[in-house]
Formats: structure tokens, C-alpha cells, sequence
């Protein structure tokens, strides 16, 4: 029986090695890249602004500056081809195990603590049909995908979520509760449980469109001893009832949909909260708070890493729009006045309050 | 900060293109390759020499004169195969993907 948290076990001497490899590669984005593409921005840039009678402003001004930066050229293309090796790698080593794991994720869990619903005839929108990340199969059309995000999730963040401290850090950023029930929107196969460690006693449900990764996370939460309830639903329109739970969290499910199911689904959390519940939006930084050179390369995401909506989302202003909804006591920090600078701050939180 | 009307993939085969000339863009990922390749090696002869120290079973002599036999020459042939396949793969973006066993 495979394990269902696979980079637990051992890979194997090679996989490991080049994962090891691929993972050094991407920490030297920060380490040793930025700081040699940010000190050629910066002497581009002078020569720019004296063309120009101003420093470069916009994301189309400094791409303009950009251009001619042969550090960053070889910087972005080796994070882009990283990362497909790194996905090709890890498919080549599921391959040929690819029938064991996916019956394992098709047997029942006997006796289980949770639940796992899914709904083959869902709709699915077709902005999901994304390649997300560069992934082979986006984020529904790969049966094996929890297994690959196991192995990747310590690579594709180069250390700096080995424990999965963005799930983490996302459940810690929620009000204090106790809660009774709680709901996480965009579950995928890595969040979920940090709601339930945080709050034991509370009923815990997981949502995610994506077949696969609840498989998954049913197996995992029931391996880890978790009591939760995951089911098949699109965020933007579920089939829970009106004022049904305490606490509605997503962690870094926001960038990955466009405006329009942004919108819907925070309509839809205020629907379903009880009055007095909170919603928290756990996601990446606004491009309001970081710096234009900042903005700029996280924008970089959205043409090159399969991130379609995380232009979208980087301009969007969460605490309107939960005014908009009928949220009140909406803070993030911004309005929380953490923000003291330009600073990259994950996660990013926004919560409001049903009256 | 304005918003650029521009071409958003969805797809990972709509990559985009990196340098002027996309022959750069080819060699950075047979590089690349080789580079991740180079360092599953050096890792693996580590852990074997560790190995062969604990053991004490080996002395690197005995590597040396080591010569393959034919079943082994059959192995290492499959996994030449499969090395020069990743490197290569990159001439062109149509080349067929790497075949599974």
C-alpha cells in the first residue's frame, strides 16, 4: 500500500538528488538572482529615466527597462524551464506506479472520520481548464496530481513551505473562534487540516472542483486521524444552506479565478455564513503593496507560470468588495496599518464580518 | 500601474519565448539538463562512497578496473538512451516526450 503522504518515503537516490538540485535552483532566486537582477534594473533604469525626464513607473515602463536585462532574461527562463523539468521529472516517476495509485485513491477508506463527496457531472467553468503552474493536467485532468503537488510543494517554493507553512500560517490568521463549523474554500489536498488542528471540536468541511486532489485529501485527513468533510462543489454556487457555518477561510484559492467567480464567491461566503461569522481571503499580496519593481515581477506570473488570473487578482481590492457584499469590521493590513513599506507579506489577509 | 492588453496563456505548451534569438532560449534548458543530471551523479557517487567507506568492502582501485558486462552495457545503454533524450528533446518543441517503460 503506497503511502499517501509520498515525499515521506524516500524517493529514490535520483529523484531526490534532482528534486534537491531543482529546489537549490529556485531558493537562488531570492539568494543570488534578485539581488544581480534588481542592481541591473536599477543601473538600466537611470539610463531610462534620463530618456524619459522620469523614473519608470508602470509595469509597461519597466518592462520596457526590462528588456534589455540580459540577468533577468536568464533568471525568468530558468525559473520557467525548472519548473517543467521539475513536473516532468516527478510524471516520470509516478508513471510507471500510476495504476497502484490510482486504485489506492479509488478504494473506499473503511470506517472513516470524514466524508468524501464527489459530483461527476459537475460543471466545470472553463477557466479551470488552466495548466496551473505549468502542471501537466492543470489542476483536475491529472488523476495523480496530490501525489505530484506532495513532491513538488518543496521544490516549487524553494524551502520556504516545506511544512506547508502557508496552510498553516493561513488557519493562524483566521479570528480566535472557538468555531462550531467551518468551511475552506478551494481545499485542494494541503489546507483543510490546519482548520481542524486549530480547532478540533468544530466540523470542518473542504470544497475543491478538482476530483483528484480531494481524493487525495480524504486520504490524507483520514491518515492523519482528521474528521473532515470534503466534498466536489464550485466556491462560487454550493449546495450548503443559508447561514450554515461560523467561519469561511481560503488559502491561496482567490488567484487562481477570474474576477467574476472572485466576485461570485465572495457573494456566496456571505450567503452561508451564520450572522457574526467571519470570512477570511488568505492569498498573495496586492500589487498595492509592494513596490513597482515588486509588482512587476509577481506579475511575471500571470503570462509565464500559467497563473491566468494573478493579474486580476493583484489588482483587486478585497476589502471594497467584502463592503460591497454586506461584510463589516473588514480589515486587512493595510486598513490594519502592517504595512510599513515596500515588503512581500504572505499571507495576505483579508477578513470581514456578517452583521 | 496600468493594465497590459496582452496574450495570457493557459496552456503550458503556449510557452513563451525568453531571448531574441530562441536558440538561447533551446541551449538554457539542454544546460539546464545537464546541469540537474551532472548534480544527480555527483550526489550519488557521494552516497556510494560513503558506502564503500562503511563497508569496507570496495576500494576505488576496484571501480577503476572495472569493466561492464554485457547485461550491464545492456542497462547502461537504456539509460544513455533515455539521458541523450532529455538533453536533446529541447532541439525542437514538437520532439515526442520521453517514452515510459
Amino acid at each position: 500500500m503506497p503511502s499517501v503522504t509520498l515525499p515521506e518515503t524516500p524517493l529514490p537516490q535520483t529523484e531526490r538528488a534532482i528534486t534537491e538540485f531543482l529546489k537549490a535552483l529556485k531558493a537562488s532566486e531570492r539568494t543570488d538572482r534578485m539581488p544581480v537582477v534588481r542592481e541591473e534594473y536599477r543601473q538600466l533604469a537611470e539610463s531610462w529615466s534620463e530618456r524619459h525626464g522620469h523614473a519608470p513607473r508602470t509595469l509597461d515602463e519597466i518592462d520596457d527597462v526590462m528588456r534589455s536585462s540580459v540577468a533577468y532574461k536568464f533568471d525568468r527562463a530558468l525559473a520557467r524551464f525548472s519548473q517543467e523539468l521539475m513536473y516532468a521529472r516527478v510524471h516520470e516517476l509516478l508513471q510507471p506506479r500510476r495504476s497502484e495509485l490510482e486504485a489506492f485513491l479509488d478504494a473506499p477508506v473503511e470506517h472513516p472520520l470524514g466524508s468524501l463527496r464527489l459530483n461527476p457531472s459537475i460543471p466545470i467553468p472553463t477557466y479551470y481548464e488552466a495548466d496551473y503552474h505549468v502542471q501537466p493536467g492543470g489542476m483536475h485532468r491529472e488523476p495523480l496530481i496530490g501525489f505530484v503537488t506532495a513532491v513538488t510543494n518543496k521544490v516549487y517554493f524553494g524551502g520556504t513551505n516545506d511544512s506547508e507553512e502557508q496552510q498553516r500560517l493561513s488557519a493562524a490568521a483566521c479570528p480566535d473562534g472557538p468555531w462550531e463549523r467551518i468551511l475552506d474554500l478551494g481545499c485542494g489536498c494541503k489546507s483543510a487540516y490546519y482548520y481542524k488542528l486549530r480547532w478540533p471540536d468544530a466540523e470542518v468541511h473542504g470544497i475543491d472542483l478538482s476530483a483528484p486532489l480531494l481524493k487525495y485529501a480524504h486520504k490524507r485527513a483520514e491518515a492523519m486521524g482528521l474528521a473532515i468533510h470534503f466534498s466536489q462543489q464550485n466556491c462560487e454556487q454550493t449546495d450548503f444552506p443559508d447561514n450554515h457555518f461560523d467561519l469561511i477561510s481560503s488559502c491561496i484559492l482567490f488567484h487562481e479565478i477570474p474576477d467574476e467567480a472572485a466576485w461570485n464567491t465572495v457573494q456566496e461566503a456571505f450567503r452561508l455564513l451564520k450572522p457574526g461569522g467571519w470570512f477570511v481571503i488568505n492569498d498573495a499580496p496586492p500589487y498595492r503593496a509592494l513596490d513597482p519593481f515588486g509588482a512587476y515581477f509577481s506579475d511575471w506570473q500571470t503570462g509565464n507560470n500559467v497563473e491566468p488570473y494573478w493579474g486580476e487578482a493583484g489588482r483587486r481590492n478585497y476589502p471594497e468588495w467584502f463592503q460591497n457584499a454586506g461584510f463589516r469590521n473588514v480589515s486587512d493590513p493595510f486598513i490594519r496599518g502592517e504595512v510599513k513599506g515596500p515588503t512581500r507579506i504572505f499571507p495576505w489577509t483579508t477578513m470581514g464580518q456578517k452583521p | 500601474m496600468t493594465t497590459q492588453l496582452r496574450h495570457i496563456p493557459m496552456a503550458r505548451e503556449d510557452r513563451p519565448q525568453y531571448f531574441d534569438d530562441p536558440a538561447v532560449d533551446r541551449l538554457l534548458q539542454m544546460l539546464l539538463e545537464l546541469a540537474a543530471e551532472l548534480w544527480a551523479v555527483k550526489d550519488w557517487q557521494f552516497v556510494v562512497n560513503r558506502l564503500l567507506e562503511q563497508r569496507g568492502v570496495l576500494t576505488l582501485e576496484d571501480v577503476q578496473r572495472y569493466q561492464p558486462t554485457e547485461d550491464d552495457q545492456k542497462l547502461l545503454a537504456v539509460e544513455r538512451e533515455k539521458f541523450v533524450h532529455r538533453f536533446i528533446k529541447h532541439i525542437s518543441p514538437t520532439m515526442e516526450p520521453l517514452k515510459y517503460e
